[in-house]
């Protein structure tokens, strides 16, 4: 058992951005940490929760009232600043006070000046480009997510879209709230050509299922009683141990399918015991 | 002003004074130790439910289309027909057996929350439901059997068409029985015995976590039984035809057959387990190459699931007979595929850190 995992990583973890190795480690580690299964599933509530609650506002193409707010705070400042430049600098407020026709004559000249350079990049378009140029841009695009999505500009061939254009379409968070962030998990468990997979599919369904399992135990207010306490750890350290095990045999062999089953199978066994559990805690009551 | 309010408060301290006494006078006319008795005519297949927090539930089907619960540690005993459609000309047909304690007058008024211990007599043809959190829970002799208990123990003998039996931390017991059979405990062992189908489509299906499985003489033509940590074992003949999966992550798997018994065997283990039989095995088929994973069932995307493998034809495929009995099968690879006799049941086992054992009676 290593020590436990920190939140910058159960973050990146849960965003997706680890790399594959970590991402293992760290689903192994859950498998068999209660700590930091717990921290994980606060995490992954905590996300959750803003992203309910932010829900609107994130997902909403006009702008909100706080962004509108904000961007007339914005032109307010600018008015300001504006005002009081021109008030500090008489000599050059002078030399931009225009009447109309200089002004349509320095419009005139603007828009020449535009074609020209609009003609200009024309012909150097036109001109034939070195292959190698083009090779470079998409090389960096070799994310596995560009990679493993459909190619539309390839099969419009519309040669006017730069390549590095795929990758503005990737959806990437910023990194600046860490609690605005989704739980969506990022698809690095998907089968990738260039990495062979670690993660074995459907793993990660598993553990989601298992913390919200757990999450629905832990937000029953009642305390739960000593008797079904000790039944329930006892029993989650079993299966949690099956995991452990069978998850390092599916590990050593990553293409052997029986591995895999076993694993999925102590997996199984711990979301149906924690059934059991959610349902003895609820109490059920008569049933109809 | 002041005159009326000093009334009025006299008023509403009389009320609640006699009310009070009332009370009192109903709680203390009953004896300590006193058994309840409640009866009620139902219909000869009615469902029943029983529903207590804390207490021993004792069950018994009779031969009368009534109802009987007797209780020595409830205060109240009550009947509700919940049916869609009340007739009450007719027999009832589905009815909620309330229980109320006597220690905590006032909340016991909840739905299954009494503490006290009840029997009951229902037809044999009822189905009932029961259910408590501490106690343990003994039911016999009805159609249809649910039984709920946190960490009791249930035992179940001679139900005729279903029986689902849940337990967190208690055993469970199963005898005598027909139908389609479902029992889970998570901490508890169980056990099923002489347990036979009702239609053809009957299933047994157990479970348990940390609990062993024994399952005796069992003619149910589809057995599933599952644990993580448990051994299982089974005695008695095998149905023709009949399709056994038993599987578990750690703990041994026992299965006990008569010597003329025929059975394909298909078996998944571990690289340091062994499988040991009585029975001489034929190969069937070479070990399968590797193949992608198959993906759970609550995977969202889920990968093509793992096919059934075909053996390979050609030279190394021919059976090969192992004739010398109780000795461990060579197995380099993990997945055995064997035949005794003319293979007509047959038998899945996959066990991670267990061995199988195949025994002859």
């Amino acid at each position: 058992m290593t020590r436990c995992l920190d939140e910058a990583k159960l973050q990146g973890y849960f965003d997706g951005e680890l790399p594959i190795e970590q991402m293992e480690s760290v689903t192994s580690h859950l498998a068999s940490c209660a700590t930091c299964a717990a921290a994980a599933r606060e995490l992954e509530e905590e996300s959750a929760l803003v992203m309910n609650a932010l829900a609107a506002e994130l997902e909403a193409n006009v702008p909100t009232e706080r962004l509108r707010q904000r961007i007339d705070e914005a032109v307010l400042g600018d008015r300001l600043a504006v005002a009081q430049s021109s008030a500090k600098t008489g000599f050059f407020s002078g030399l931009f006070n225009f009447g109309t026709q200089r002004a349509l004559g320095y419009a005139s000249l603007a828009v020449v000046m535009a074609f020209a350079a609009i003609f200009a990049v024309v012909k150097m378009k036109s001109t034939p480009e070195p292959e190698k140029q083009v090779a470079k841009v998409t090389t960096p695009v070799s994310d596995n997510r560009v990679e493993n999505a459909p190619a539309p500009i390839a099969s419009n061939g519309s040669q006017n879209t730069p390549p590095h254009q795929i990758k503005v379409e990737t959806p990437v968070r910023p990194a600046s709230n860490p609690r605005v962030r989704t739980v969506k998990y990022a698809p690095a468990a998907e089968p990738d050509a260039n990495h062979p997979v670690k993660l074995l599919p459907g793993e990660r369904s598993y553990l989601q299922t298992i913390a919200k399992l757990d999450s629905t135990i832990k937000s029953n207010k009642n305390g739960m009683r000593p008797g079904l306490q000790v039944e329930y750890e006892r029993n989650l350290a079993v299966v949690d141990r099956a995991i452990a095990a069978t998850r390092s045999a599916a590990k050593s062999n990553p293409n052997d399918s029986d591995a895999a089953d076993f694993m999925f199978a102590a997996y199984q066994s711990k979301v149906d015991f924690l059934n059991t559990i959610a349902d003895a805690r609820v109490g059920g009551g008569r049933g109809h | 002003m002041t005159k009326k309010l000093f009334a009025v408060c006299a008023v509403a301290g009389l009320i609640v004074s006699l009310a009070g006494s009332t009370l009192a006078h109903d709680e203390k006319s009953r004896q300590p130790g006193e058994k309840i008795e409640r009866s009620l005519t139902v219909d000869a297949q009615a469902t029943i439910t029983l529903c207590v927090a804390s207490g021993t539930l004792t069950v018994n089907g009779w031969e009368k289309n009534e109802v009987r619960v007797r209780s020595t540690d409830a205060a109240q005993i009550d009947f509700r027909r919940i049916e869609k459609i009340k007739d009450n000309t007719k027999p009832a047909s589905r009815v909620d057996v309330m229980v109320f304690d006597k220690t905590t007058p006032m909340r016991s008024r909840l739905d299954c929350q009494a503490l006290a211990s009840v029997e009951m007599e229902v037809p044999a043809g009822a189905t009932v439901q029961v259910q408590t959190r501490d106690g343990d829970i003994t039911i016999a002799g009805v159609a249809g059997a649910y039984a709920g208990s946190q960490n009791g123990d249930i035992t179940i003998e001679r139900v005729t068409k279903l029986v689902e039996a849940g337990s967190v931390g208690g055993s469970i017991s199963l005898r005598d029985s027909s139908g389609r059979v479902f029992l889970n405990s998570a901490g508890g062992g169980v056990e099923a015995i002489n347990i036979k189908p009702a239609t053809a489509d009957d299933t047994l299906e157990v479970g348990t976590v940390s609990g062993d499985i024994q399952l005796d003489h069992v003619s149910t033509a589809k057995v599933m039984a599952k644990t993580v940590n448990g051994a299982l074992y089974m005695t008695g003949p095998l149905v023709k035809q009949g399709y056994y999966s038993f599987s578990n992550v750690t703990g041994d798997v026992e299965i006990a057959m008569p010597r003329d018994a025929s059975f394909q065997l298909i078996a998944k283990v571990s690289e340091k387990h062994n499988i040991l039989s009585d029975f001489p095995l034929k190969y069937t088929g070479e070990p399968t190459p590797p193949a992608p994973a198959a993906t759970p069932k609550p995977a969202p995307k889920s990968a093509p699931e793992a096919t059934p493998k075909p053996p390979k034809p050609g030279p190394e495929v021919a059976p090969s007979t192992i004739e010398k009995p109780v000795i461990p099968v060579p197995y380099v690879p993990r997945r055995v595929t064997a035949i005794c006799g003319t293979g007509d049941a047959t038998l899945s086992i996959a066990t991670f850190g267990g061995t199988v054992r195949l025994k002859k009676l």
